[in-house]
C-alpha cells in the first residue's frame, strides 16, 4: 500500500523534471532561431 | 581582501562555462539551439546518475519496517531540499554582484537559479507531501518545516512575477536584485521564527531516530544528490540562456523602436520645411 | 563619530517631513479612513459571519471557537487593510512623480523610506485602534495585560509598514503593482502573523504562560524589517 505514494512520487518528480527540460529546449531552439545570427554568442 | 579578490576572480571566470564556444554550425551559421558541449556533459551526467538512483534505491535498497516503500521518498525529498536551498542562494549571490559590477549576466544568472529553484521547491513539497501522508496519516502538517518552506515557495514565485514586471530593463532589474537578497533574507527569519514553534520536522534528517541512513540508502540517497544537482545546473545553462537571448531580443526591439521615431522625426522636419517652402514662396512659381 | 550623529540627525529631520507630508495628503484626502477603515471593520464582520459563533472550544476555557480565534481574526483584518494603506502611500507619488524630485532634492533614500513607513504606521496604528475596539466588542474579549498587547501592537505594526513600504517601493510604478505588492508582502508577514496572533492570545487568554516571549521576538522582527528596508531603498534608488 505504501509503495502507492513512492511510485506517484518518484513518477511526479521525473515527471516535472522531464517536462520542464523539453520545454527549456524547445524554447531555447525558438529562441535561438529569432535571435539574428550576429547576437547568438552569449557573452557580453 | 585578497579572499574577496579571489572570490571576485573565480565570478569572472564563471561567465566561461556560460559562453557558448562550441556549437555543431560553423562559425558563419551560428548556433541553433541552446545546448553546447557543457549541457552535453551535465546532461550525460545527469542521465548517468538517474539509472543507480533508481536501480539502488527503489530496487536494492530495502524497504523500512514502519514506514515501508515510501521512505524511499527520501531520495527525491532531500536531494530536492539541497537544491531548492542551493538554488535560491546562488540568486543571492548573483543579486549581489548584479548591484555592485552591474553586469546583466549577473541579474539573467539569478533569474534562470530562481526559476529552478521554485521548481525543486515546488517538487520537495510535493515529496514531502506524498512521504508525509503515509506515515503521519495526513498530506499536510502545520509544523515549521512545512509552513516555513510554504512560504518561501510563495516569495520566490514573487520574486518571478516582479522579474516580469512592465517597467525598464535596468530599473527591473535592479530591484529584482534587491527582492533577490531581501528575500533570502526573508527566508532566514521565516525559518528562524516559525522555529520557535515545536513540530514534527526535529532534527536535520527526518525522524532521524527510526531512519538509519547507511549502507544502500546512503548510496542511493548520493546519487540522488548527484541527480539532482546535474540536472539542476543543466536547466540554470539552458534557462540563462533563454534569458539572454530575451534579452538580446528585447534590445533589438528598443532600438528598432528609436530608430522608427528618429525617422519619423526626420520626416516631419522635412516635411515642415516642405510647408514652410510653400507658405514662403509658393503662389508664384 | 560627531558626523554620523550630524548626518543621522538631517535623515531623522527629512524622515519627519516626508511623514508629516504624507499624514496631511491622508487628513485631506481621508482615504484611509473614509474608505480603509470601514473595509476593515467589515472583514471583521464577515469573519464572524463566516465562522459559525455556536461552536465551543472543547476544555475549561468557556469560550466559543470564534473567540477562541479572534486574535488571529483581528491581524488578518490589519493586514489585508494595511495593503490598501500601503499602496496609497506609493500611488501619491507616482501621481505626480514626487520620487524621482524627492531624490534630486538630495533627500537619502533611506530618510525617505523612513519617513513613508513612519507615515504609515502612524495610521495602521490608528487602525488597530478601531477594529480592536470592534473585535473587543463583537468577540467579547477581556484584556488581561495591557502592557503585552500594546507592545504587540506597535511592533506588529512596525513590521507591516517597514515591509510593506519596502514592498511597495520595489513595485511601484508597475501596472501590476495592486496585485504583486500583496503577493510579495504576505509571505514575508507570515511569521509577524504566527508571533503576533499568539502574542495577542497571551495577552488576552493568558493560558500559555510565555508571557513576554513572543512580544519581545515581534520587537526583534520589527527592528529587521526597519533595518532591511533603510538599507534596500539606497540601492533601489540608485541613480535612475
Amino acid at each position: 500500500m505504501f509503495w502507492i505514494y513512492t511510485i506517484v512520487g518518484y513518477s511526479a518528480a521525473i515527471g516535472i523534471i522531464g517536462l520542464y527540460s523539453v520545454w527549456l529546449i524547445m524554447r531555447g531552439r525558438r529562441m535561438t532561431r529569432k535571435v539574428p545570427v550576429d547576437k547568438r554568442r552569449f557573452l557580453e | 581582501m585578497n579572499d574577496l579578490r579571489t572570490i571576485v576572480s573565480v565570478a569572472d571566470e564563471s561567465e566561461e562555462i556560460f559562453i557558448n564556444t562550441d556549437n555543431d554550425d560553423s562559425e558563419r551559421s551560428g548556433p541553433t539551439s541552446t545546448r553546447s558541449k557543457s549541457t552535453t556533459v551535465f546532461g550525460f551526467l545527469a542521465i548517468a546518475t538517474f539509472v543507480p538512483l533508481v536501480f539502488f534505491g527503489l530496487l536494492v535498497a530495502e524497504p523500512h519496517s514502519e514506514q515501508q516503500e515510501s521512505v524511499k521518498l527520501m531520495f527525491i525529498h532531500l536531494p530536492s531540499v539541497l537544491v531548492t536551498y542551493v538554488s535560491f542562494f546562488c540568486t543571492l549571490v548573483c543579486s549581489i554582484l548584479y548591484l555592485t559590477k552591474k553586469s546583466k549576466f549577473w541579474d539573467l544568472l539569478a533569474g534562470a537559479s530562481a526559476e529552478i529553484g521554485v521548481l525543486f521547491c515546488g517538487i520537495l513539497l510535493l515529496s514531502g507531501s506524498l512521504w508525509g501522508k503515509p506515515t503521519w496519516g495526513v498530506y499536510w502538517q502545520w509544523d515549521p518545516r512545512l509552513t516555513s518552506t510554504a512560504v518561501m515557495f510563495v516569495m520566490y514565485l514573487g520574486y518571478l512575477a516582479v522579474r516580469r514586471m512592465d517597467i525598464a530593463a535596468e530599473a527591473k532589474s535592479r530591484r529584482a536584485a534587491v527582492l533577490g537578497i531581501v528575500s533570502f533574507l526573508n527566508v532566514l527569519i521565516v525559518h528562524y521564527s516559525i522555529d520557535w514553534w515545536r513540530g514534527l520536522h526535529q532534527g536535520r534528517t527526518f525522524e532521524s531516530s527510526e531512519i538509519k541512513i547507511e549502507g544502500w540508502y546512503l548510496f542511493s540517497l548520493m546519487f540522488g544528490m548527484l541527480f539532482f544537482s546535474f540536472v539542476a545546473i543543466w536547466m540554470v545553462i539552458h534557462k540563462f540562456r533563454i534569458l539572454w537571448l530575451e534579452y538580446q531580443l528585447e534590445r533589438m526591439d528598443l532600438e528598432l523602436a528609436i530608430n522608427e521615431r528618429r525617422s519619423e522625426v526626420n520626416d516631419l522636419d522635412s516635411s515642415i520645411d516642405a510647408d514652410e517652402e510653400e507658405l514662403l514662396f509658393g503662389g508664384g512659381s | 563619530m560627531v558626523r554620523i550623529v550630524k548626518e543621522a540627525t538631517l535623515m531623522i529631520r527629512d524622515a519627519l517631513l516626508i511623514a508629516k507630508k504624507d499624514v496631511r495628503v491622508e487628513i485631506s484626502s481621508r482615504v484611509i479612513f473614509g474608505q480603509v477603515l470601514p473595509f476593515s471593520l467589515l472583514i471583521l464582520i464577515l469573519f464572524g459571519l463566516a465562522i459559525s459563533s455556536d461552536l465551543i472550544v472543547t476544555g475549561d476555557a468557556k469560550r466559543t471557537v470564534l473567540e477562541q480565534v479572534s486574535p488571529g481574526l483581528f491581524w488578518l483584518a490589519i493586514v489585508f487593510s494595511s495593503l490598501f494603506a500601503v499602496n496609497r502611500s506609493f500611488k501619491i507619488e507616482s501621481d505626480n512623480g514626487n520620487l524621482d524630485a524627492l531624490r534630486m532634492a538630495g533627500i537619502d533614500p533611506a530618510a525617505i523610506f523612513l519617513g513613508k513607513a513612519l507615515a504609515i504606521s502612524l495610521l495602521i496604528f490608528i487602525l488597530d485602534l478601531f477594529v480592536g475596539a470592534l473585535a473587543v466588542v463583537i468577540f467579547n474579549a477581556s484584556i488581561i495585560d495591557f502592557s503585552i498587547l500594546g507592545v504587540t501592537v506597535f511592533a506588529a505594526t512596525i513590521s507591516i509598514s517597514m515591509s510593506g513600504t519596502l514592498y511597495a517601493g520595489i513595485t511601484a510604478g508597475s501596472r501590476s503593482k495592486d496585485t504583486l505588492m500583496p503577493l510579495l508582502l504576505l509571505p514575508t508577514m507570515a511569521p509577524m502573523l504566527l508571533i503576533a496572533t499568539r502574542s495577542t492570545e497571551a495577552a488576552l487568554f493568558s493560558e500559555d504562560q510565555t508571557g513576554w516571549g513572543w512580544p519581545m521576538l515581534l520587537s526583534v522582527l520589527a527592528f529587521l524589517y526597519t533595518g532591511i528596508g533603510m538599507l534596500s531603498f539606497g540601492a533601489l534608488m540608485e541613480e535612475s
